[in-house]
């Protein structure tokens, strides 16, 4: 646990490995039981076997390469991080939504839009989507694009813009993958996108 | 204890609205589209989250509660990447972003 | 409190008819595509207040949820559509 960064250790136990396919089992058979709203013998039966199924057919989505060529696996995400994690977003969620309500509903509406671009190290893709949504839901910030490690950024306010570069956020997402990080480290080459056409370059050319 | 529930429902379903109140004239009074996917991505998701925990009081603990907490889960996943991706596409098209005009000296 | 329903079931049918402006005079396609799923995701708890002054929630949480899923999927697909066309 000495390590600064870096990924978590990968456990290599029986339950560490399947970890992932046992969470997913679970979760859809809630679904399952939600939805279907019998609770008796036949209708579990069922219920487990498609469930079965499901994963069975998921278990190839880690062997399929994404559109650019990265695969869906990483190290393990820590859970009982990932827990708190979620009660700070419905946090942020509410406090975004009073914010933007209130720029609305301000007579002058002092909004001072700027596009914004950041470097953001996440060991995987499943970890860009979290930070992309997460942006989403913060205060004044909407994720317009992730290329690589680039995340590009529609800030309201220069005092959200502030906010989302102090990085963090993106170590709050961090730590749900590595032992330890800084803002620092998660939040490198901040770039203010001044013009279009230089926006629409860095879309199209992706990384430098 | 039914008054006390009653009552919360009442409040929260009030709230929701005046949220969604708020996000609708956000997206009719932001002065360009990116602003506009903010009002529609933030405003109108806290709208329906405390709108939907508003009708969970109402109905109690039961199934539909459960199916109510799916549906709020599902809209606070999905809502922001659906503003994403018109705000991206927009974006790879060309709309311009809309700047304050700059005091001149 | 199914009165209560029925007045916000009435306010919020009025509250959608602001965004509809957008869809309306929108500059731009991506605005008007905004301002409809704005509509949409207002209409699924229009759905829901509906369940409630029929008293049959049961059935009409289904039919939401089937609404949620339905506003999501029309929306990227039509973010997908305009990556193929190029033009608006």
């Amino acid at each position: 646990m000495n390590q600064t960064s870096g990924p978590a250790q990968v456990q290599t136990g029986f339950f560490r490995k399947y970890r992932g396919l046992f969470f997913q089992a679970v979760l859809l058979m809630a679904l399952w039981l939600i939805l279907s709203g019998h609770f008796d013998l036949e209708h579990i039966i069922y219920g487990a076997l498609s469930v079965l199924l499901v994963v069975w057919l998921n278990t190839s989505i880690r062997r399929i390469p994404l559109r650019n060529g990265e695969y869906l696996t990483g190290s393990c995400i820590i859970t009982h991080r990932l827990v708190m994690y979620l009660f700070w977003l419905a946090l942020q969620i509410v406090k975004s939504g009073i914010f933007v309500a209130y720029l609305t509903l301000h007579p002058k509406m002092p909004i001072n839009p700027m596009i914004v671009r950041f470097k953001s190290d996440l060991p995987n893709p499943l970890a860009k989507v979290i930070l992309g949504n997460s942006i989403t839901l913060t205060p004044g910030t909407l994720t317009v694009d992730i290329k690589g490690s680039f995340f590009i950024v529609h800030a309201l306010l220069d005092e959200t813009e502030e906010e989302l570069v102090s990085g963090e956020m993106e170590a709050r997402v961090g730590r749900l993958y590595y032992d330890h990080c800084t803002p620092e480290q998660m939040c490198t080459d901040i770039h203010i996108l001044n013009d279009l056409r230089e926006t629409r370059d860095h879309i199209e050319r992706g990384e430098k | 204890m039914e008054s006390i529930t009653n009552a919360l429902a009442i409040i929260f379903v009030l709230l929701g609205s005046f949220f969604m109140l708020v996000g609708s004239i956000g997206v009719v009074r932001f002065p360009d589209f990116y602003s506009r996917a903010h009002a529609s991505g933030k405003v109108d998701t806290l709208g329906i989250l405390l709108f939907i925990i508003g009708l969970m009081f109402f109905s109690g603990l039961n199934l539909i509660s459960l199916k109510l907490l799916l549906i709020a889960v599902f809209v606070a996943m999905t809502s922001p990447v659906a503003a994403h991706a018109l705000a991206r596409r927009a974006l790879v098209f060309g709309l311009k972003p809309w700047k304050k005009k700059q005091e001149e000296k | 409190m199914n009165t209560f329903f029925m007045i916000v079931a009435g306010l919020l049918a009025l509250v959608l008819l602001i965004p509809f402006y957008r869809v309306y005079k929108g500059p731009t396609v991506f605005d008007r595509l905004l301002g409809a799923a704005a509509i949409g995701a207002k209409t699924i708890t229009l759905v829901l207040l509906f369940g409630l002054v029929y008293g049959r929630l049961d059935m009409f949480v289904d039919i939401a949820l089937g609404y949620a899923i339905l506003n999501f999927v029309g929306a990227i697909a039509m973010a997908k559509y305009f990556k193929a066309t190029k033009e608006a």
